[in-house]
């Protein structure tokens, strides 16, 4: 009965991680040649063609500017991925490097360490960006190092952790006496041994990434336009709401859809590398 | 007169899925278990000891499977019997002491809730008559001031008051039998003398009847009725103690005997070195599973049938040299 | 100039993490000054607790001691630099009580055997293998070994891949803690065989931690009794266990178990 029910858990998980994965391969790939695949020019103004529905020329209509909403969010996956993952990128190079030094370290490097992150993190991590945003100016670049300084400190505290779990093994310690190098034991002892699980960390929570890319660009303080992207879409289309729901909804619909995926993506992820632990 | 068995191991085989197939790690094991005797089982990490205890309970972890065989305890046909019935057996009839206590306890609750809640699953007691158990148990076997261990949260006590304290819980429920699977193999000496006679105190004030696996003949001889040792998922040999080690037949089990440490033995006198070669359970279906490591194993030893040779009555072997 | 040489060495560890008030103390290890001559194995022996584990520490350079000194070889190994600590460090090596955790599983026993090697020695790839082999077959196994994973074997062959690791410098002295403890009965003694051999081979001095007096009988040749951060006995002769007399060194001389039935 076990045997069953665990096999059937394991499908499920097998099935959502192929949904998910096939999911955010498709988004990787519309984003890598979005020019191929959308119909007309997302940036191309025509009045005269607002707020249509949809026809052979914009399978998902225009939005308020005569703008074909299909190709704005085909180049809007381009923008979010591109800068979710250039955000992560950053972020994991900072917090991946002083996670590990403090962890290693250990005594008042991590002491100081710890308390900076402690102050940073008292503060509510995106009210920190917005109000950097709005002192360093709206814009991609400024957008992304309010992020990037303001989230590191969350991973770079649980890199911290699972350093100091696996610092105590036995085999870090052989390694120790055995007169092996400070920068060899993290290369080849601490970082294979944590890898798997930042991993995991990335996928579960770049979903949030992109959501709070979109919410500050919603808010108008991330991409500018004309560039395409998904939150600004729907900060666009707000004041024909009423009339035209559609408009918000594709984009509302897309980000969802990619959040779910990545949520999911890193979900199976770990059950994967868990299982494979047993 | 002899009396009735507790609990009858008969035929057992138990076989673990491998991604190469069905690894049968359990073999044939036939096993009686009387009230107020010890049964000792012997043998190496590997050899299939801790499978056999688990199948006992229905415990057997989720790739390992019983083939074939019989378990019954008392009247009830532990393999068959509804969820239900076994885990009224479970706990209450038969408990199981594990090797590392620590693990066992919820590192966030006093001994007292542990005892507590043991106590009221299985009986119908209240808080104040449970904690009155569980005082009187701790006293029972030797732990001094029962009240204050009571109090304290696992962390705090040694590993080996911890196996004491798992002990009195497991013993305040009355079980007829007691599954100690290594119940020393963590401890230090002086911690590991205490929980054997504690055990030796069960056998023989609540006539509990014991199954003792251990790798360590040390604790196995002061204990045992009886002993079976195990090779390989198969006993090779089984009888009463002192037979055992007067005339042990398995070459195994004169490895054991030889090996045994004591104080009066000093170091090195040219020691025959045994093999050190894991022994391979899934080849050949009839040769003996300790060909590998036996010294005077020959062609006979490769068709071999397995089948026990009565050395005497009560003393099993199998060997095909022992004839 | 004795091997190692430890004077009143004291650690006290703070437990807790109180903002109020005074933290409670634990004194690990109060005031042991001990000796350990070239080529002799010295077996510490004491109940759980009995601080001979922070001991070994201590010597190995994991715990650096409150008070005392700490004399390799007749230098200071406290008060070193990194570079000169680790040349002092090639002539002192450990093996661990859990032998699965003291190798990465995720490198091979080649890998894994040859890493002091790599930190002290420049050989080219094939030396190193030539010499990965000669050590694997020393400690009793198979020099295709090399290739396969932790996962493969067991609990006793991993504890001779710890002992090839350790002896692969040829150092001078060995802390053995608890080295024997968690296996089978029957691989403790073909360790500790494993281990005498070795030390008749390599002139290897060992510090023996264990609690349990069989295997410090078996192959130590002086011995200490510790217990609460103290050596309360010492005894010259191991043939004499007899002439124990401090209670604690009675009591674990007495829980031994006898190696015959009937005696509880």
């Amino acid at each position: 009965m076990r045997q069953i029910q665990n096999m059937k858990r394991k499908l499920l998980s097998h099935k959502l991680m192929m949904i998910s994965s096939s999911i955010i391969f498709f988004m990787i790939v519309l984003a890598l040649f979005a020019s191929f695949f959308a119909p007309n020019d997302p940036n191309l103004v025509d009045i005269a063609q607002k707020l249509h529905g949809p026809s052979s020329q914009f399978p998902l209509g225009t939005d308020h500017l005569g703008r074909c909403i299909l190709s704005r969010l085909i180049f809007g996956t381009q923008t979010s991925l591109g800068t979710a993952f250039l955000v992560m990128g950053l972020m994991m190079m900072i917090s991946i490097s002083l996670g590990i030094f403090a962890g290693y370290t250990g005594g008042k490097v991590d002491y100081i360490f710890m308390r900076i992150c402690d102050i940073l993190m008292a503060f509510p991590s995106f009210l920190l960006s917005l109000a950097l945003v709005g002192i360093l100016g709206p814009g991609l670049v400024n957008l992304i190092l309010a992020m990037v300084l303001v989230q590191w400190v969350f991973y770079a505290r649980v890199i911290r952790g699972m350093v100091l779990s696996v610092k105590e093994q036995n085999f870090v310690l052989a390694a120790k006496i055995c007169g092996t190098p400070k920068l060899v034991i993290i290369i080849k002892h601490i970082l294979p041994a944590i890898i798997s699980q930042v991993v995991v960390l990335i996928f579960m929570d770049i979903g949030g990434i992109i959501l709070a890319i979109s919410s500050l660009s919603f808010l108008g303080l991330g991409i500018q336009p004309p560039e395409a992207e998904w939150g600004m879409m729907i900060n666009d289309s707000k004041p024909f709401f009423r009339n035209y729901p559609s408009l918000m909804l594709y984009p509302g619909m897309i980000i969802f859809i990619v959040v779910i995926a990545f949520n999911l993506f890193g979900e199976a992820l770990r059950d994967a590398l868990h299982i494979k632990k047993e | 007169m002899r009396q009735q068995p507790l609990l009858i191991v008969d035929n057992l085989n138990v076989a673990v899925s491998t991604p190469h197939g069905m690894n049968h790690t359990v073999h044939n094991v036939n096993l009686k278990l009387e009230a107020g005797k010890v049964l000792g089982l012997v043998g190496e990490s590997g050899s299939g000891k801790t499978m056999t205890c688990m199948s006992l309970l229905n415990l057997l972890p989720e790739k390992a499977e019983v083939m074939q065989g019989n378990i019954k305890f008392k009247d009830i046909d532990l393999l068959n019997c509804p969820t239900e019935d076994m885990r009224k057996v479970r706990g209450s009839e038969i408990a199981l002491i594990m090797q590392n206590p620590m693990i066992a306890f919820n590192p966030v609750r006093t001994i007292e809730r542990h005892f507590i809640e043991t106590l009221r699953t299985h009986l119908t007691v209240t808080k104040r008559q449970a904690r009155k158990i569980a005082v009187d148990f701790l006293g029972e076997m030797d732990l001094p001031n029962p009240e204050s261990v009571l109090k304290q949260y696992p962390f705090q006590l040694s590993g080996g008051m911890l196996q004491r304290v798992m002990i009195a819980i497991t013993m305040s429920l009355n079980p007829s039998v007691l599954i100690a699977d290594e119940p020393t193999t963590a401890l230090d000496a002086t911690n590991q003398l205490q929980v054997l006679k504690q055990l030796d105190k069960l056998r023989k004030e609540y006539n509990t009847g014991i199954l003792l696996v251990s790798h360590d003949l040390g604790v196995i001889a002061q204990l045992a009725d009886e002993v079976a040792v195990m090779y390989g998922g198969y006993i090779v040999e089984q009888a009463p103690v002192l037979e055992l080690f007067n005339h042990p037949k398995h070459p195994y089990t004169r490895v054991l005997l030889e090996s045994r440490l004591g104080l009066t033995r000093r170091k090195m006198k040219s020691e025959k070195q045994v093999n050190v070669s894991r022994p391979n359970l899934i080849h050949s279906e009839n040769a003996c599973p300790f060909i590998e490591r036996c010294g005077d194993a020959d062609h006979t030893c490769l068709s071999y049938n397995l089948e026990f040779i009565e050395y005497k009555k009560d003393h099993l072997v199998r060997c095909v040299k022992s004839r | 100039m004795s091997l190692l040489e430890l004077r009143a060495i004291k650690k006290t560890y703070l437990l807790g993490n109180s903002i109020f008030g005074k933290r409670k103390t634990v004194e690990a290890v109060k005031s042991v000054t001990l000796t350990l001559e070239s080529g002799v194995c010295l077996g510490i022996v004491g109940e759980s607790g009995s601080g001979k584990s922070t001991l070994g520490k201590i010597i190995l350079g994991l715990e650096k001691p409150d008070q005392g000194e700490v004399l390799f070889q007749g230098k200071n190994l406290h008060s070193f630099k990194a570079k000169e600590l680790k040349e002092l460090r090639r002539n002192l090596q450990v093996v661990f009580q859990d032998c699965y955790s003291a190798v990465n599983p995720r490198l091979t026993i080649g890998e894994i055997i040859a890493e002091p090697l790599r930190n002290y020695e420049r050989l080219t790839s094939s030396e190193e293998q030539k010499q990965v082999q000669g050590l694997l077959e020393l400690v009793g196994l198979n020099p295709e070994d090399m290739y396969r994973y932790p996962s493969q074997f067991s609990g006793g062959q991993l504890q001779r891949i710890n002992i090839a690791r350790a002896i692969a410098l040829k150092p001078k002295l060995i802390i053995l803690d608890e080295a024997v403890s968690a296996l089978d009965a029957l691989v403790q003694v073909q360790i500790l065989n494993l281990l005498a051999q070795l030390k008749e081979e390599f002139q290897l001095s060992y510090l023996f931690i264990s609690h349990d007096l069989q295997a410090v009988n078996y192959i130590a040749d002086r011995l200490a009794v510790m217990c609460k951060g103290e050596v309360v006995e010492w005894l010259d002769d191991m043939g004499q266990l007899e002439r124990l007399e401090h209670p604690v060194s009675k009591k674990l001389l007495s829980s031994v178990l006898p190696q015959y039935p009937g005696f509880l």
